[in-house]
């Protein structure tokens, strides 16, 4: 009886059972495969747009050249024009030097000017010149930034700074 | 500065640490603190003379444009920049403009063995792209430095001389006739000294005015005597005006016509003499810097 059933007998090694896989379950596998993908690239992406931090910066290569290759091609100044430079700073010096001292001068005489109104006041009154004394922290967060070359434009439209739009188109 | 009047030099005896007057240096007022209570009863008890009170405000409009430059700084300012480029190296953008140029010039030689399709392909070069900055420029035209004010001499508005500093200046009845000073106040007792200088701007021009005092030490003082009539009927020789300096901030002056302000006007420092008497403008000279 052995001997028949091993004649009939045609496959090789003993064969897996196939078995029915749930083609939703399929689905899902591949949905979980793109999913992980697609996580990577975001993160690849986000990456990318962090920025390099600054101790990382390497100069441009562009700006390595050497000193001797940006050497300017400077004309000979003329004789005339090296007197008349000669002759610019000296007078600069004694312009700026007038200048400085006047300055000085004029802080000077107002510096000595409040003192003296302040052993005024004292004259008066004691009460007054002691609140006169009195020390004004407000002065400390005084800031003011310098006169302009022309004045500020009235009404002025300020133009809008260059940006990128992201509203969202539905 | 040698103070040849016996009168100051008194005073400044008064105080007994010496302030030096280095250029860079700020008023240490301070020092004054170090008075010991028995060298204050001195100075109460010798004045004879009987003085009121009064506190103003200097208040200035300070520049909005720098000055003109002179001929002087005109030259050296264009010589020192002229100096500067010819001692700075060639930076990146004028290295590659130059090799640019140089490239378009072979181009331009070249053109025949160049093949058609590379011929004539539109390149921003670095010309176009400063042509396109000087037009984007061109497009900004500054405010002038000369205001309408200016033009029209309107010493109401701050407009005028903007390259200047501009002091307020009142114009009020005061016995009986008309005259131009700072925005006074009588001391009111209660008051501190700065609060009465403030006040007197306040009750004279308004309280939208924005400004801001320095300090609560006057800047300089004034003091006027009375004539025989006035001593006799208010029992002082005159009174002492203590200033204080002020910044202008921006707000409308509307004088008060009630505490009899007729008119007011913004002054350059230099102009102040046409509208105060000699000694006032030369008290007022001594704090201005120009």
């Amino acid at each position: 009886m052995a001997l028949s059933s091993f004649k009939q007998c045609n496959s090789a090694m003993p064969m897996k059972r196939k078995v029915k896989i749930d083609p939703r379950i399929i689905l899902e596998r591949e949905q979980k495969k793109k999913k992980k993908i697609e996580n990577e690239l975001m993160k690849l992406e986000r990456l990318e747009r962090t920025l390099k931090p600054v101790d990382e910066f390497d100069s441009q290569r562009r700006l390595k050249r050497v000193a001797s290759e940006r050497t300017r091609e400077n004309t000979e100044l003329t004789r005339e024009e090296k007197l008349k430079r000669f002759h610019l700073e000296k007078k600069w010096c004694v312009y700026s030097y007038k200048q400085y001292k006047a300055v000085c001068g004029q802080i000077n005489q107002a510096t000595k000017f409040a003192a003296e109104a302040l052993a005024e006041l004292r004259k008066e009154s004691e009460e007054l010149y002691v609140q006169a004394i009195q020390e004004d922290p407000s002065i400390l967060s005084y800031s003011k930034s310098g006169p302009t070359e022309t004045p500020p434009i009235k009404n002025y439209q300020f133009p809008d700074g260059e940006y990128n739009e992201v509203t969202k188109v539905w | 500065m040698k103070m040849s009047s016996s009168r100051t030099q008194a005073v400044l005896a008064a105080i007994p640490k010496l302030i030096k007057h280095r250029p860079s240096c700020l008023v240490r007022a301070s020092q004054h603190r170090n008075y010991s209570q028995s060298s204050a009863a001195k100075t109460t008890e010798a004045t004879a003379e009987k003085w009121g009170l009064a506190g103003a405000l200097y208040l200035e409009r300070l520049p909005v444009i720098t000055p003109k430059m002179t001929r002087l700084e005109q030259e050296y300012k264009e010589y020192k920049l002229q100096q500067e480029v010819e001692q700075s190296l060639l930076s990146e953008y004028e290295i590659t403009k130059k090799e640019e140029e140089e490239r378009l010039a072979i181009q331009k030689k070249n053109v025949l063995d160049t093949p058609l399709h590379l011929r004539n392909i539109p390149i921003q070069t670095m010309q176009d792209k400063e042509e396109l900055w000087s037009k984007e420029l061109a497009q900004f035209t500054p405010a002038d430095r000369e205001t309408e004010a200016d033009k029209s001499n309107d010493m109401r508005s701050t407009d005028r001389k903007l390259d200047q500093s501009l002091v307020l200046l009142l114009k009020q009845v005061v016995d009986g006739k008309e005259w131009w000073y700072l925005p006074t106040m009588n001391y009111t007792p209660g008051l501190s000294m700065r609060e009465v200088a403030e006040q007197a701007l306040t009750s004279n021009c308004g309280t939208d005015l924005k400004f801001r005092v320095f300090g609560n030490a006057p800047s300089g003082y004034q003091i006027k005597n009375y004539g025989r009539e006035k001593r006799e009927e208010t029992k002082l020789n005159g009174h002492k005006v203590f200033i204080y300096k002020a910044e202008y901030r921006g707000g409308p002056v509307i004088p008060n016509e009630d505490n009899s302000v007729l008119d007011y006007a913004w002054v350059t420092p230099k102009e102040l003499r046409q509208y105060l008497g000699r000694t006032t403008s030369r008290v007022l000279n001594k704090f201005i810097i120009y």
